[in-house]
Order: structure tokens, then sequence, then C-alpha cells
């Protein structure tokens, strides 16, 4: 259900939202409170570590916050924020030396359980097992993606974005978007089959 | 059914863009349907668990500190900044270092050649015996010419003597 915030949102036009942006920004508390589950699911589901992307959170309302003068509202703010929040796990993942570190303390497999969360619903414990099973392979198809190819996944899938606002968040042509997440789902429907032909 | 969905199609599904020629072979196509289901399923599966994890997240957020408090800290910081002071200092004590060794060990006097030390002596010959032989001038009182001072040429001669 869509809050009132939203709905009024939905209804103003582009000056009419930037400038609404830009008040916004002004309350940053409110900024935070209003984005950071989001920003958190855009980089839990590019990191795929819970306190790695706990830590790229704050790192991303920190910059926010310091570049919020910077801010034009040429983007809506969620764009804003999710490209300083893409920025900084393509970082992350440039970081090959603290990568090394975190595989060597993980266990070599990089794997994050905290991340792997199976919602219950009343599902019995063989569901459950099983939807996790489907989790570690989409994780470990989604590990295998490009930087970008990843990215355009986590935003369509986890935070169903149009292919327009993804292009908007990433710099890309929507046709490269395209692209990307047919590779992305073809990978994963390459390691889905894989999966269910082992025994 | 020979002919089944390709990937790309697999895709336009996923993505909600499927033309009619895809959903009417998934009406039909058994195996592709449950290809189709199998990777809904999972897609939103994936999305779940994000968001299930994501209500966990309640990581309270704290503004940074006034500009004025940390403008020292934003100072220290870079580390080019402790380079560039570590380089500084090291060419410092080296220079240091080099003039300290262009200057000799002891302080000495200034260089001063003999004639200039007799020349000294004399003059301060000339000074001191006129008076200790005040005396011996007024001896010589009524004599034509004063007698030359004989002291000041043996002096020049036995320089040793006259030091101690």
């Amino acid at each position: 259900m869509a809050s009132m915030l939203q709905v009024i949102e939905g209804a103003l036009g582009d000056e009419d939202r930037r400038i609404a942006s830009l008040a916004l920004l002004e309350d940053f508390d409110s900024v935070v409170k209003r984005h950071r589950q989001r920003m958190y699911r855009v980089l839990l589901g590019m990191v795929r570590d819970s306190d790695a992307a706990q830590t790229l959170t704050q790192e991303c309302f920190l910059k926010a916050y310091k570049a919020r003068s910077r801010y034009r509202g040429e983007a809506s703010l969620t764009t804003w924020l999710i490209r300083i929040a893409i920025n900084l796990a393509h970082d992350y993942h440039r970081n090959r030396r603290l990568d090394f570190w975190r595989r060597l303390f993980s266990g070599g497999s990089g794997t994050d359980e905290a991340a792997v969360r199976v919602p219950a619903g009343g599902a019995s414990p063989e569901q459950q097992l099983l939807v996790k099973e489907k989790l570690a392979a989409v994780w470990s198809a989604a590990e295998k993606l490009s930087s970008q190819q990843r990215t355009v996944f986590v935003l369509r899938f986890v935070e169903e974005m149009s292919l327009e606002e993804i292009a908007t968040a990433t710099s890309l042509r929507p046709g490269t978007v395209k692209i990307h997440l047919f590779r992305a789902l073809a990978a994963l429907r390459k390691r889905m089959n894989e999966w269910q032909e082992s025994p | 059914m020979k002919d089944h969905l390709s990937e790309e199609q697999f895709s336009e599904l996923a993505l909600g863009s499927a033309g009619s020629e895809t959903i009417l072979h998934l009406e039909k196509c058994a195996l592709c349907r449950r290809q189709d289901e199998e990777l809904r399923q999972t897609l939103a599966a994936f999305h779940d668990s994000i968001h299930v994890a994501a209500k966990t997240y309640e990581r309270p957020w704290r503004a940074p500190a006034p500009a004025a408090r940390r403008a020292w800290v934003g100072f220290m910081a870079p580390r080019w900044a402790y380079a560039a002071v570590l380089a500084a200092m090291l060419v410092a004590s080296v220079v240091l270092l080099r003039i300290d060794r262009r200057q000799p060990s002891h302080p000495t006097l200034g260089v001063i050649s003999e004639d200039e030390i007799l020349m000294q002596i004399q003059t301060d010959v000339d000074e001191a015996v006129p008076k200790a032989l005040a005396p011996g001038q007024l001896l010589l009182a009524g004599t034509e010419e004063p007698p030359a001072a004989p002291a000041a040429i043996k002096v020049a001669g036995k320089r040793r003597n006259i030091r101690r």
C-alpha cells in the first residue's frame, strides 16, 4: 500500500517533485528513514554480505549528506541515492584485497547466511530447505555476473524498477539494460538447470 | 511439441514484455510453462529473501559532527600530507648534517700571517717599552738623539721570548 507521501509525489509534476526533493534534503533524518531499507536491499543484493551492506548503507547516507548541497534535483532523490549506492558497491567489488581477506575469514565460500533468509510463511521445513537451496543457486549465479549485470538484475527483481528507471540510475541506455537482464536471466536459468540435474 | 521457448522468450516472460505468440505457446506447452513457473518462483524467493533481511536492518543514523569539530581531523586525514611532512623533515635533517660537516670541529681564529703577528708585537712593544724605560730615558736626557728602541728589534728576532 502506497504511503501518503508516495501518493502526493505521484501527483506532483517534475518541477514540483524537484522542489519537494530539495526541501526533503533539508530534513535529512527523514530522508534516511524513508530510504534506509531500500538502500540496504540494493546493497545487500549487490554485495551479498549483510555486514558490508550495513556499512555501505551508512556510507551511502554519509556521502549523500556531505554532497547534499550539490544535489540539484535533476534526478529523483531515490535515483540519486541509488547511484551513490551503486558506486559504493562497485568500489567494494573493485577492492580485491578486501575481497581476499573476506573470503579467507568466511571459509572461502563467500556465502553469507544472513543474506539468504527464507521467509517462513507457514512453509514446511522441507519446503524451506528447497527454497534455501534455490536461493543459494540464485546467489551463485548472481556472483558470476558482471558488476553491471548484477546491478541491473537487483534493481529489476528486488526493487522492481522499470527499465527506464534502471537506465536513469545506471546511466545506461534502456536497450543495454535489457541486454544485461537477458544475460543475467540466462545465467540464472543455466544455474537452476545445473542445480536440478545435480544429485 | 518439438519447439520450445528460447532463452530470450523466457527472459521476455520474466520481464513481463512477452509477445502474444510466446504467451500462446506457454498455454499449450506444459514443459515451458513449468520452466517459466520455476523461474518466477526463484525470482520471487530472491526478492522476498532480501526484503525479509532488510526488515531487520535498523541501524540508527547519526549525522556527522559539525564541520568545526571535524576540521582538523579532515586536515590530518590525507596520507600524502604525512608523507610530505616526513620528506621535508628528512631533507632538512640531511641539509643540516651537511652544513655541520663543512664546519671544523673546533673553532679557530682567523689565519694571521707571520708578518702581521710581528707587526702586532712591534706595536705592543712600542707602546709598552717607553713606559718601562721611562727612568732610563730620564738618564739619557740631554743627548740629542733619543736612543733607538733596541728592545723592539730584539723582540722581533726573539718572538718566542716575548710571547712568553
